[in-house]
Protein backbone atom coordinates (compact mmCIF):
# COMPACT_ATOMS: atom_id res chain seq x y z
CA UNK A 1 0.00 0.00 0.00
CA UNK A 2 1.49 3.30 -1.00
CA UNK A 3 0.32 6.81 -0.84
CA UNK A 4 2.25 9.72 -2.15
CA UNK A 5 1.08 13.27 -2.42
CA UNK A 6 -2.46 14.13 -3.24
CA UNK A 7 -3.93 12.00 -5.88
CA UNK A 8 -2.16 8.77 -5.86
CA UNK A 9 -3.70 5.92 -4.42
CA UNK A 10 -4.40 2.84 -2.47
CA UNK A 11 -2.32 0.80 -4.74
CA UNK A 12 -3.10 -2.89 -5.12
CA UNK A 13 -6.20 -2.81 -2.96
CA UNK A 14 -8.11 -5.53 -4.71
CA UNK A 15 -5.33 -8.09 -4.99
CA UNK A 16 -4.34 -7.50 -1.36
CA UNK A 17 -7.95 -7.71 -0.29
CA UNK A 18 -8.43 -11.01 -2.14
CA UNK A 19 -5.40 -12.44 -0.43
CA UNK A 20 -6.60 -11.27 3.00
CA UNK A 21 -9.98 -12.83 2.31
CA UNK A 22 -8.40 -16.19 1.51
CA UNK A 23 -6.25 -16.00 4.65
CA UNK A 24 -9.40 -15.32 6.68
CA UNK A 25 -10.99 -18.34 5.02
CA UNK A 26 -8.12 -20.56 6.15
CA UNK A 27 -8.22 -19.12 9.69
CA UNK A 28 -11.94 -19.88 9.72
CA UNK A 29 -11.22 -23.47 8.63
CA UNK A 30 -8.63 -23.92 11.39
CA UNK A 31 -11.07 -22.53 13.97
CA UNK A 32 -13.75 -24.93 12.73
CA UNK A 33 -11.39 -27.89 13.05
CA UNK A 34 -10.46 -26.89 16.61
CA UNK A 35 -14.12 -26.61 17.54
CA UNK A 36 -14.87 -29.97 15.95
CA UNK A 37 -12.05 -31.50 17.98
CA UNK A 38 -13.81 -30.16 21.08
CA UNK A 39 -17.13 -31.60 19.76
CA UNK A 40 -18.61 -28.08 19.62
CA UNK A 41 -20.30 -28.90 16.31
CA UNK A 42 -22.90 -26.16 16.31
CA UNK A 43 -20.31 -23.39 16.73
CA UNK A 44 -17.98 -25.16 14.30
CA UNK A 45 -20.62 -25.06 11.56
CA UNK A 46 -20.53 -21.23 11.33
CA UNK A 47 -16.75 -21.30 10.93
CA UNK A 48 -16.66 -24.28 8.58
CA UNK A 49 -19.16 -22.77 6.10
CA UNK A 50 -16.93 -20.03 4.63
CA UNK A 51 -14.16 -22.57 4.14
CA UNK A 52 -16.37 -25.33 2.75
CA UNK A 53 -17.95 -22.99 0.18
CA UNK A 54 -14.90 -23.30 -2.10
CA UNK A 55 -15.17 -27.07 -2.36
CA UNK A 56 -16.72 -26.98 -5.83
CA UNK A 57 -14.84 -23.93 -7.09
CA UNK A 58 -12.50 -24.37 -10.06
CA UNK A 59 -8.87 -24.45 -8.89
CA UNK A 60 -8.07 -21.60 -11.33
CA UNK A 61 -10.64 -19.37 -9.69
CA UNK A 62 -9.33 -19.96 -6.16
CA UNK A 63 -5.74 -19.56 -7.40
CA UNK A 64 -6.67 -16.26 -9.05
CA UNK A 65 -7.70 -14.88 -5.65
CA UNK A 66 -4.33 -15.84 -4.24
CA UNK A 67 -2.38 -14.22 -7.07
CA UNK A 68 -2.39 -10.71 -8.35
CA UNK A 69 -5.57 -10.67 -10.42
CA UNK A 70 -4.52 -9.92 -13.98
CA UNK A 71 -1.38 -12.04 -14.13
CA UNK A 72 -2.13 -15.75 -14.52
CA UNK A 73 -1.63 -17.81 -11.38
CA UNK A 74 1.74 -19.47 -10.83
CA UNK A 75 2.41 -23.03 -9.73
CA UNK A 76 2.73 -22.18 -6.04
CA UNK A 77 -0.66 -20.48 -5.86
CA UNK A 78 -2.20 -23.34 -7.84
CA UNK A 79 -0.76 -25.83 -5.36
CA UNK A 80 -2.19 -23.90 -2.40
CA UNK A 81 -5.54 -23.61 -4.18
CA UNK A 82 -5.61 -27.35 -4.89
CA UNK A 83 -4.86 -28.18 -1.23
CA UNK A 84 -7.50 -25.71 -0.04
CA UNK A 85 -10.19 -27.19 -2.27
CA UNK A 86 -9.29 -30.72 -1.24
CA UNK A 87 -9.43 -29.84 2.49
CA UNK A 88 -12.72 -28.03 1.92
CA UNK A 89 -14.13 -31.25 0.49
CA UNK A 90 -12.95 -33.14 3.56
CA UNK A 91 -14.48 -30.60 5.93
CA UNK A 92 -17.78 -30.61 4.04
CA UNK A 93 -18.67 -34.08 5.30
CA UNK A 94 -20.35 -34.98 8.58
CA UNK A 95 -18.05 -33.60 11.34
CA UNK A 96 -18.95 -36.58 13.56
CA UNK A 97 -17.16 -38.91 11.19
CA UNK A 98 -13.89 -36.95 11.19
CA UNK A 99 -11.14 -38.91 12.92
CA UNK A 100 -8.86 -37.15 15.43
CA UNK A 101 -5.95 -37.98 13.19
CA UNK A 102 -7.62 -36.33 10.17
CA UNK A 103 -8.38 -33.25 12.25
CA UNK A 104 -4.76 -33.01 13.38
CA UNK A 105 -3.38 -33.46 9.88
CA UNK A 106 -5.84 -31.04 8.29
CA UNK A 107 -5.13 -28.38 10.92
CA UNK A 108 -1.39 -28.70 10.36
CA UNK A 109 -1.88 -28.52 6.60
CA UNK A 110 -4.01 -25.38 6.89
CA UNK A 111 -1.45 -23.71 9.14
CA UNK A 112 1.20 -24.56 6.56
CA UNK A 113 -0.92 -23.04 3.78
CA UNK A 114 -1.45 -19.92 5.88
CA UNK A 115 2.33 -19.64 6.17
CA UNK A 116 2.73 -19.96 2.41
CA UNK A 117 0.11 -17.27 1.79
CA UNK A 118 1.87 -14.96 4.23
CA UNK A 119 4.92 -15.18 2.00
CA UNK A 120 3.17 -14.50 -1.29
CA UNK A 121 4.38 -11.26 -2.77
CA UNK A 122 1.75 -8.60 -3.12
CA UNK A 123 3.31 -6.77 -6.00
CA UNK B 1 -4.86 -29.29 36.24
CA UNK B 2 -1.55 -28.44 37.95
CA UNK B 3 -0.80 -24.90 39.03
CA UNK B 4 2.09 -24.72 36.55
CA UNK B 5 -0.32 -25.55 33.75
CA UNK B 6 -2.82 -23.02 35.06
CA UNK B 7 -0.10 -20.43 35.00
CA UNK B 8 0.77 -21.40 31.46
CA UNK B 9 -2.88 -21.17 30.38
CA UNK B 10 -3.13 -17.78 32.03
CA UNK B 11 -0.15 -16.52 30.06
CA UNK B 12 -1.60 -17.79 26.80
CA UNK B 13 -5.01 -16.31 27.60
CA UNK B 14 -3.36 -12.97 28.32
CA UNK B 15 -1.53 -13.12 25.03
CA UNK B 16 -4.68 -13.95 23.09
CA UNK B 17 -6.53 -11.15 24.85
CA UNK B 18 -3.71 -8.74 24.09
CA UNK B 19 -3.86 -9.59 20.40
CA UNK B 20 -7.62 -9.13 20.27
CA UNK B 21 -7.42 -5.84 22.09
CA UNK B 22 -5.06 -4.69 19.32
CA UNK B 23 -7.73 -5.79 16.84
CA UNK B 24 -10.44 -3.87 18.73
CA UNK B 25 -8.45 -0.69 19.02
CA UNK B 26 -7.39 -0.86 15.34
CA UNK B 27 -11.00 -1.03 14.18
CA UNK B 28 -12.17 1.64 16.65
CA UNK B 29 -9.34 3.97 15.61
CA UNK B 30 -10.17 3.44 11.95
CA UNK B 31 -13.79 4.30 12.60
CA UNK B 32 -12.96 7.65 14.15
CA UNK B 33 -10.20 8.47 11.65
CA UNK B 34 -12.54 8.20 8.67
CA UNK B 35 -14.38 11.40 9.66
CA UNK B 36 -12.95 14.27 7.66
CA UNK B 37 -15.28 17.07 8.68
CA UNK B 38 -17.29 19.05 6.16
CA UNK B 39 -16.56 18.10 2.54
CA UNK B 40 -17.85 20.14 -0.37
CA UNK B 41 -17.08 20.22 -4.06
CA UNK B 42 -18.75 22.32 -6.73
CA UNK B 43 -20.47 19.10 -7.79
CA UNK B 44 -22.97 18.17 -5.14
CA UNK B 45 -23.42 14.61 -6.33
CA UNK B 46 -19.70 13.90 -5.89
CA UNK B 47 -19.58 15.33 -2.34
CA UNK B 48 -22.76 13.48 -1.43
CA UNK B 49 -21.54 10.17 -2.89
CA UNK B 50 -18.24 10.35 -1.06
CA UNK B 51 -19.87 11.34 2.25
CA UNK B 52 -22.52 8.66 1.90
CA UNK B 53 -19.97 5.94 1.16
CA UNK B 54 -17.66 6.94 4.02
CA UNK B 55 -20.43 7.13 6.60
CA UNK B 56 -21.70 3.73 5.46
CA UNK B 57 -18.24 2.22 5.94
CA UNK B 58 -18.08 3.77 9.43
CA UNK B 59 -21.40 2.21 10.42
CA UNK B 60 -20.53 -1.19 8.93
CA UNK B 61 -17.29 -1.28 10.96
CA UNK B 62 -19.46 -1.89 14.05
CA UNK B 63 -20.32 -5.31 12.59
CA UNK B 64 -16.68 -6.11 12.01
CA UNK B 65 -15.92 -5.13 15.58
CA UNK B 66 -18.58 -7.40 17.04
CA UNK B 67 -17.45 -10.24 14.78
CA UNK B 68 -13.89 -9.82 16.06
CA UNK B 69 -15.20 -9.93 19.64
CA UNK B 70 -17.02 -13.22 19.01
CA UNK B 71 -13.97 -14.68 17.37
CA UNK B 72 -11.80 -13.56 20.28
CA UNK B 73 -14.17 -15.25 22.73
CA UNK B 74 -13.93 -18.55 20.90
CA UNK B 75 -10.16 -18.45 21.03
CA UNK B 76 -9.89 -17.78 24.75
CA UNK B 77 -12.78 -19.90 25.92
CA UNK B 78 -11.31 -23.33 26.32
CA UNK B 79 -8.05 -25.06 27.25
CA UNK B 80 -8.10 -26.94 23.95
CA UNK B 81 -8.32 -23.70 21.97
CA UNK B 82 -5.41 -22.35 23.96
CA UNK B 83 -3.50 -25.55 23.31
CA UNK B 84 -4.14 -25.07 19.60
CA UNK B 85 -3.00 -21.48 19.85
CA UNK B 86 0.22 -22.48 21.61
CA UNK B 87 1.04 -24.86 18.75
CA UNK B 88 -0.01 -22.47 15.96
CA UNK B 89 0.27 -18.88 17.14
CA UNK B 90 0.47 -17.73 13.51
CA UNK B 91 -3.31 -18.00 13.33
CA UNK B 92 -3.93 -15.23 15.83
CA UNK B 93 -1.02 -13.09 14.60
CA UNK B 94 -2.25 -13.40 11.02
CA UNK B 95 -5.74 -12.35 12.04
CA UNK B 96 -4.41 -9.36 13.94
CA UNK B 97 -2.14 -8.35 11.06
CA UNK B 98 -4.91 -8.84 8.53
CA UNK B 99 -7.08 -6.39 10.46
CA UNK B 100 -4.21 -3.92 10.53
CA UNK B 101 -3.63 -4.23 6.78
CA UNK B 102 -7.35 -3.90 6.12
CA UNK B 103 -7.50 -0.74 8.22
CA UNK B 104 -4.55 0.80 6.41
CA UNK B 105 -6.13 0.03 3.05
CA UNK B 106 -9.49 1.50 3.99
CA UNK B 107 -7.83 4.59 5.46
CA UNK B 108 -5.84 5.13 2.23
CA UNK B 109 -8.86 4.52 0.02
CA UNK B 110 -11.07 6.94 1.93
CA UNK B 111 -8.35 9.55 2.03
CA UNK B 112 -7.96 9.27 -1.75
CA UNK B 113 -11.68 9.62 -2.35
CA UNK B 114 -11.28 13.19 -1.11
CA UNK B 115 -7.93 14.05 -2.65
CA UNK B 116 -8.59 12.46 -6.07
CA UNK B 117 -11.72 14.44 -6.86
CA UNK B 118 -9.89 16.90 -9.12
CA UNK B 119 -8.30 14.10 -11.11
CA UNK B 120 -11.43 11.98 -11.41
CA UNK B 121 -13.93 14.78 -12.00
CA UNK B 122 -14.59 14.07 -15.71
CA UNK B 123 -14.93 10.33 -15.00
CA UNK B 124 -17.40 11.05 -12.18
CA UNK B 125 -19.50 13.18 -14.54
CA UNK B 126 -19.44 10.55 -17.30
CA UNK B 127 -20.42 7.68 -14.99
CA UNK B 128 -23.10 9.73 -13.25
CA UNK B 129 -24.61 10.80 -16.57
CA UNK B 130 -24.57 7.24 -17.94
CA UNK B 131 -26.17 5.69 -14.86
CA UNK B 132 -28.78 8.40 -14.60
CA UNK B 133 -29.80 7.90 -18.24
CA UNK B 134 -30.65 4.30 -17.45
CA UNK B 135 -32.63 5.33 -14.39
CA UNK B 136 -30.05 4.37 -11.78
CA UNK B 137 -28.75 6.80 -9.19
CA UNK B 138 -26.73 4.71 -6.76
CA UNK B 139 -24.06 6.49 -4.75
CA UNK B 140 -20.75 5.51 -6.34
CA UNK B 141 -17.06 6.28 -5.93
CA UNK B 142 -13.99 5.83 -8.11
CA UNK B 143 -10.97 4.13 -6.60
CA UNK B 144 -7.54 3.39 -8.04
CA UNK B 145 -6.68 -0.25 -7.50
CA UNK B 146 -4.89 -3.24 -8.97
CA UNK B 147 -7.62 -4.09 -11.45
CA UNK B 148 -10.66 -2.78 -13.27
CA UNK B 149 -13.83 -3.70 -11.52
CA UNK B 150 -17.26 -2.57 -10.54
CA UNK B 151 -18.62 -3.94 -7.29
CA UNK B 152 -21.16 -3.33 -4.59
CA UNK B 153 -19.51 -1.23 -1.86
CA UNK B 154 -20.15 -3.85 0.77
CA UNK B 155 -18.40 -6.55 -1.27
CA UNK B 156 -15.51 -4.27 -2.15
CA UNK B 157 -14.74 -3.22 1.42
CA UNK B 158 -15.95 -6.03 3.62
CA UNK B 159 -16.14 -9.27 1.68
CA UNK B 160 -12.94 -10.56 3.25
CA UNK B 161 -14.81 -10.75 6.56
CA UNK B 162 -17.42 -13.02 4.99
CA UNK B 163 -14.80 -15.74 5.01
CA UNK B 164 -14.30 -15.84 8.75
CA UNK B 165 -17.02 -17.35 10.87
CA UNK B 166 -20.76 -16.82 10.63
CA UNK B 167 -22.05 -14.28 8.11
CA UNK B 168 -22.57 -10.69 9.19
CA UNK B 169 -25.82 -8.93 8.31
CA UNK B 170 -25.08 -5.54 6.81
CA UNK B 171 -27.48 -2.65 6.43
CA UNK B 172 -28.68 -2.80 2.78
CA UNK B 173 -26.86 -0.44 0.42
CA UNK B 174 -26.88 0.22 -3.30
CA UNK B 175 -23.55 2.05 -3.19
CA UNK B 176 -21.11 1.04 -5.89
CA UNK B 177 -17.35 1.14 -6.25
CA UNK B 178 -15.59 1.38 -9.60
CA UNK B 179 -11.90 0.54 -9.50
CA UNK B 180 -9.42 1.39 -12.22
CA UNK B 181 -5.84 0.38 -12.67
CA UNK B 182 -2.77 1.35 -14.65
CA UNK B 183 -4.36 4.32 -16.41
CA UNK B 184 -4.18 8.04 -15.93
CA UNK B 185 -7.85 8.44 -15.12
CA UNK B 186 -7.95 12.05 -16.29
CA UNK B 187 -6.79 11.14 -19.83
CA UNK B 188 -9.51 11.44 -22.45
CA UNK B 189 -9.60 7.83 -23.64
CA UNK B 190 -9.38 6.51 -20.07
CA UNK B 191 -12.80 8.03 -19.47
CA UNK B 192 -14.31 5.44 -21.80
CA UNK B 193 -12.52 2.62 -20.01
CA UNK B 194 -14.13 3.82 -16.78
CA UNK B 195 -17.37 4.21 -18.77
CA UNK B 196 -17.22 0.46 -19.48
CA UNK B 197 -17.36 -0.15 -15.72
CA UNK B 198 -20.51 1.95 -15.43
CA UNK B 199 -22.21 -0.56 -17.75
CA UNK B 200 -21.27 -3.29 -15.30
CA UNK B 201 -23.30 -1.39 -12.70
CA UNK B 202 -26.20 -1.08 -15.15
CA UNK B 203 -25.95 -4.80 -15.93
CA UNK B 204 -25.90 -5.66 -12.23
CA UNK B 205 -28.74 -3.36 -11.17
CA UNK B 206 -30.80 -3.96 -14.32
CA UNK B 207 -30.13 -7.71 -14.58
CA UNK B 208 -29.32 -7.40 -18.30
CA UNK B 209 -27.06 -10.42 -18.80
CA UNK B 210 -29.18 -12.64 -16.58
CA UNK B 211 -32.27 -11.48 -18.49
CA UNK B 212 -30.60 -12.30 -21.80
CA UNK B 213 -29.66 -15.79 -20.56
CA UNK B 214 -33.20 -16.42 -19.31
CA UNK B 215 -34.84 -15.15 -22.47
CA UNK B 216 -32.65 -17.09 -24.89
CA UNK B 217 -31.50 -20.12 -22.90
CA UNK B 218 -27.90 -18.96 -23.28
CA UNK B 219 -25.52 -20.21 -20.64
CA UNK B 220 -22.27 -18.23 -20.34
CA UNK B 221 -19.81 -17.25 -17.64
CA UNK B 222 -17.90 -14.11 -16.68
CA UNK B 223 -16.22 -13.79 -20.09
CA UNK B 224 -19.61 -13.64 -21.82
CA UNK B 225 -20.87 -11.08 -19.33
CA UNK B 226 -17.88 -8.92 -20.23
CA UNK B 227 -18.76 -9.30 -23.92
CA UNK B 228 -22.28 -8.07 -23.18
CA UNK B 229 -20.87 -5.04 -21.38
CA UNK B 230 -18.72 -4.30 -24.45
CA UNK B 231 -21.82 -4.47 -26.65
CA UNK B 232 -23.70 -2.10 -24.34
CA UNK B 233 -20.76 0.31 -24.17
CA UNK B 234 -20.36 0.40 -27.96
CA UNK B 235 -24.05 0.90 -28.54
CA UNK B 236 -24.01 3.79 -26.09
CA UNK B 237 -20.64 5.49 -26.58
CA UNK B 238 -20.22 4.78 -30.30
CA UNK B 239 -17.03 4.11 -32.30
CA UNK B 240 -14.82 6.13 -29.95
CA UNK B 241 -15.30 3.35 -27.39
CA UNK B 242 -13.71 0.76 -29.73
CA UNK B 243 -10.85 3.18 -30.37
CA UNK B 244 -10.33 3.69 -26.63
CA UNK B 245 -10.22 -0.08 -26.07
CA UNK B 246 -7.74 -0.54 -28.89
CA UNK B 247 -5.46 2.19 -27.54
CA UNK B 248 -5.79 0.72 -24.06
CA UNK B 249 -4.80 -2.76 -25.26
CA UNK B 250 -1.90 -1.37 -27.27
CA UNK B 251 -0.28 -0.40 -23.99
CA UNK B 252 -0.54 -3.86 -22.46
CA UNK B 253 0.79 -7.36 -22.99
CA UNK B 254 -1.66 -9.55 -24.88
CA UNK B 255 -2.96 -11.14 -21.69
CA UNK B 256 -6.64 -10.86 -20.96
CA UNK B 257 -6.77 -12.39 -17.49
CA UNK B 258 -9.37 -14.97 -16.58
CA UNK B 259 -12.59 -13.02 -16.56
CA UNK B 260 -12.36 -11.32 -19.96
CA UNK B 261 -12.41 -12.74 -23.45
CA UNK B 262 -9.03 -12.60 -25.19
CA UNK B 263 -8.15 -9.12 -26.45
CA UNK B 264 -8.26 -10.06 -30.13
CA UNK B 265 -11.78 -11.46 -29.77
CA UNK B 266 -12.98 -8.42 -27.82
CA UNK B 267 -11.67 -6.11 -30.52
CA UNK B 268 -13.05 -8.33 -33.26
CA UNK B 269 -16.47 -8.08 -31.63
CA UNK B 270 -16.21 -4.29 -31.46
CA UNK B 271 -15.09 -4.14 -35.09
CA UNK B 272 -18.03 -6.32 -36.08
CA UNK B 273 -20.48 -4.18 -34.10
CA UNK B 274 -19.24 -0.97 -35.66
CA UNK B 275 -19.58 -2.36 -39.16
CA UNK B 276 -23.00 -3.96 -38.52
CA UNK B 277 -24.36 -0.79 -36.98
CA UNK B 278 -22.78 1.33 -39.70
CA UNK B 279 -21.36 3.77 -37.15
CA UNK B 280 -17.75 3.79 -38.28
CA UNK B 281 -18.28 5.19 -41.76
CA UNK B 282 -15.80 7.78 -42.90
CA UNK B 283 -12.99 6.45 -40.75
CA UNK B 284 -11.55 3.72 -42.94
CA UNK B 285 -7.98 4.41 -41.87
CA UNK B 286 -8.93 3.61 -38.28
CA UNK B 287 -10.77 0.45 -39.38
CA UNK B 288 -7.56 -0.67 -41.13
CA UNK B 289 -5.51 0.11 -38.05
CA UNK B 290 -7.85 -1.93 -35.87
CA UNK B 291 -7.70 -4.93 -38.22
CA UNK B 292 -3.90 -4.81 -38.30
CA UNK B 293 -3.74 -4.58 -34.50
CA UNK B 294 -6.01 -7.61 -34.10
CA UNK B 295 -3.65 -9.56 -36.38
CA UNK B 296 -0.64 -8.36 -34.40
CA UNK B 297 -2.27 -9.48 -31.15
CA UNK B 298 -2.87 -12.93 -32.62
CA UNK B 299 0.79 -13.21 -33.58
CA UNK B 300 1.87 -12.37 -30.05
CA UNK B 301 -0.47 -14.84 -28.34
CA UNK B 302 0.84 -18.12 -26.99
CA UNK B 303 -0.75 -21.54 -27.49
CA UNK B 304 -3.01 -21.30 -24.41
CA UNK B 305 -4.22 -17.83 -25.28
CA UNK B 306 -5.00 -18.93 -28.85
CA UNK B 307 -6.96 -21.89 -27.52
CA UNK B 308 -8.87 -19.55 -25.18
CA UNK B 309 -9.51 -17.22 -28.11
CA UNK B 310 -11.01 -20.10 -30.14
CA UNK B 311 -13.39 -20.91 -27.28
CA UNK B 312 -14.23 -17.24 -26.80
CA UNK B 313 -15.02 -16.93 -30.50
CA UNK B 314 -17.45 -19.84 -30.25
CA UNK B 315 -19.17 -18.27 -27.25
CA UNK B 316 -19.33 -14.90 -28.95
CA UNK B 317 -20.82 -16.39 -32.13
CA UNK B 318 -23.40 -18.15 -29.98
CA UNK B 319 -24.29 -14.87 -28.25
CA UNK B 320 -24.68 -13.17 -31.62
CA UNK B 321 -26.79 -16.06 -32.93
CA UNK B 322 -29.02 -15.75 -29.86
CA UNK B 323 -29.56 -12.09 -30.74
CA UNK B 324 -27.47 -10.22 -28.18
CA UNK B 325 -27.42 -7.01 -30.26
CA UNK B 326 -31.20 -6.97 -30.63
CA UNK B 327 -31.63 -7.77 -26.94
CA UNK B 328 -29.44 -4.85 -25.86
CA UNK B 329 -31.15 -2.52 -28.35
CA UNK B 330 -34.50 -3.50 -26.86
CA UNK B 331 -33.17 -2.95 -23.36
CA UNK B 332 -32.08 0.55 -24.38
CA UNK B 333 -35.45 1.19 -26.02
CA UNK B 334 -37.30 -0.01 -22.92
CA UNK B 335 -35.42 2.59 -20.89
CA UNK B 336 -35.99 5.37 -23.42
CA UNK B 337 -32.30 5.44 -24.45
CA UNK B 338 -31.15 5.94 -28.02
CA UNK B 339 -28.40 3.71 -29.32
CA UNK B 340 -25.49 5.63 -30.80
CA UNK B 341 -26.75 5.38 -34.40
CA UNK B 342 -30.17 6.77 -33.40
CA UNK B 343 -28.52 9.29 -31.13
CA UNK B 344 -26.57 10.77 -34.06
CA UNK B 345 -29.56 10.77 -36.40
CA UNK B 346 -32.16 12.06 -33.98
CA UNK B 347 -30.93 13.45 -30.64
CA UNK B 348 -27.74 15.07 -31.82
CA UNK B 349 -29.41 16.51 -34.93
CA UNK B 350 -32.26 17.91 -32.84
CA UNK B 351 -29.87 19.48 -30.34
CA UNK B 352 -27.62 20.94 -33.01
CA UNK B 353 -30.62 22.44 -34.81
CA UNK B 354 -32.44 23.81 -31.81
CA UNK B 355 -29.61 25.12 -29.69
CA UNK B 356 -29.55 28.86 -29.14
CA UNK B 357 -25.87 28.80 -29.74
CA UNK B 358 -25.67 27.05 -33.14
CA UNK B 359 -23.24 24.20 -32.96
CA UNK B 360 -22.21 21.15 -34.94
CA UNK B 361 -19.34 18.68 -34.93
CA UNK B 362 -17.19 20.93 -37.09
CA UNK B 363 -17.70 23.82 -34.69
CA UNK B 364 -16.92 21.60 -31.69
CA UNK B 365 -13.60 20.68 -33.25
CA UNK B 366 -12.91 24.33 -34.06
CA UNK B 367 -13.64 25.38 -30.47
CA UNK B 368 -11.38 22.76 -28.96
CA UNK B 369 -8.57 23.52 -31.36
CA UNK B 370 -8.87 27.12 -30.14
CA UNK B 371 -8.84 25.80 -26.55
CA UNK B 372 -12.44 26.79 -25.85
CA UNK B 373 -14.38 24.16 -23.85
CA UNK B 374 -17.55 22.97 -25.62
CA UNK B 375 -20.70 22.41 -23.57
CA UNK B 376 -21.99 19.36 -25.45
CA UNK B 377 -22.84 15.81 -24.42
CA UNK B 378 -19.77 13.66 -23.71
CA UNK B 379 -20.72 11.15 -26.43
CA UNK B 380 -20.97 13.92 -29.03
CA UNK B 381 -17.75 15.57 -27.91
CA UNK B 382 -15.66 12.40 -27.84
CA UNK B 383 -16.95 11.06 -31.15
CA UNK B 384 -16.52 14.43 -32.87
CA UNK B 385 -12.86 14.47 -31.83
CA UNK B 386 -12.41 10.82 -32.72
CA UNK B 387 -13.95 11.39 -36.18
CA UNK B 388 -11.53 14.19 -36.98
CA UNK B 389 -8.51 12.38 -35.60
CA UNK B 390 -8.01 15.07 -32.91
CA UNK B 391 -8.76 12.94 -29.89
CA UNK B 392 -5.14 12.04 -29.15
CA UNK B 393 -3.97 15.61 -29.58
CA UNK B 394 -6.44 17.61 -27.51
CA UNK B 395 -5.31 18.33 -23.94
CA UNK B 396 -7.39 16.20 -21.57
CA UNK B 397 -7.85 19.24 -19.28
CA UNK B 398 -9.87 20.79 -22.08
CA UNK B 399 -12.07 17.70 -22.21
CA UNK B 400 -12.61 17.91 -18.45
CA UNK B 401 -13.43 21.61 -18.78
CA UNK B 402 -15.93 20.76 -21.55
CA UNK B 403 -17.59 18.08 -19.39
CA UNK B 404 -17.87 20.58 -16.53
CA UNK B 405 -19.33 23.24 -18.79
CA UNK B 406 -21.84 20.75 -20.21
CA UNK B 407 -22.76 19.46 -16.75
CA UNK B 408 -23.49 22.98 -15.48
CA UNK B 409 -25.45 23.86 -18.64
CA UNK B 410 -27.48 20.67 -18.42
CA UNK B 411 -28.42 21.23 -14.79
CA UNK B 412 -29.29 24.83 -15.46
CA UNK B 413 -31.63 23.67 -18.25
CA UNK B 414 -33.08 21.02 -15.97
CA UNK B 415 -33.78 23.58 -13.29
CA UNK B 416 -35.61 25.71 -15.89
CA UNK B 417 -37.69 22.68 -16.91
CA UNK B 418 -38.71 22.13 -13.29
CA UNK B 419 -39.93 25.73 -13.03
Amino acid sequence: MTQSGSGVLAEKYSAASNLRREKMRIISGITALNLIREKRFEEADGYAKPFVEIKDSPIEEVAQCLGSGFVPSNNETKRVATEMVSLAKLLSGDPNTLQTDDIEKSTKKLVELLNVLSNISRV
Amino acid sequence: MSSATSQEYKEITDEINANFSVVDSTICALKSELSKGEFNTSYVFISQNVKHVVSYIQRALENILSKAKNFGNIWVSSPLQMFAYRGNPIVIYEYRDTIREFSESVRAIVSNLYTNVGKTLAAYILVYETLEKFGFKPPFVLVESSEFSSQNLIDFVFDEFETIGPRVEYEPSKSQVITYSGIDVSETLSLLIVGHESFHIIDRLGGVFDGFCRATGFNGGKRCREALVDVMSTLYFGPVYAYAMQRHFEKRYPLSGESHMEMNIRLLALDYLISVLGIGKGNEAQAQRLTSFIKLLEKRMDKDALENARNDRKQLDMMLDKGIIGYVKNYFKGNGISTYEEFVKVVEKREFDSDHEKIDRERIRFMLRKEIPAAVRPTTLLNALYGSGDIDMIDSRLITASFKKWYVKRYYEKSLEKK
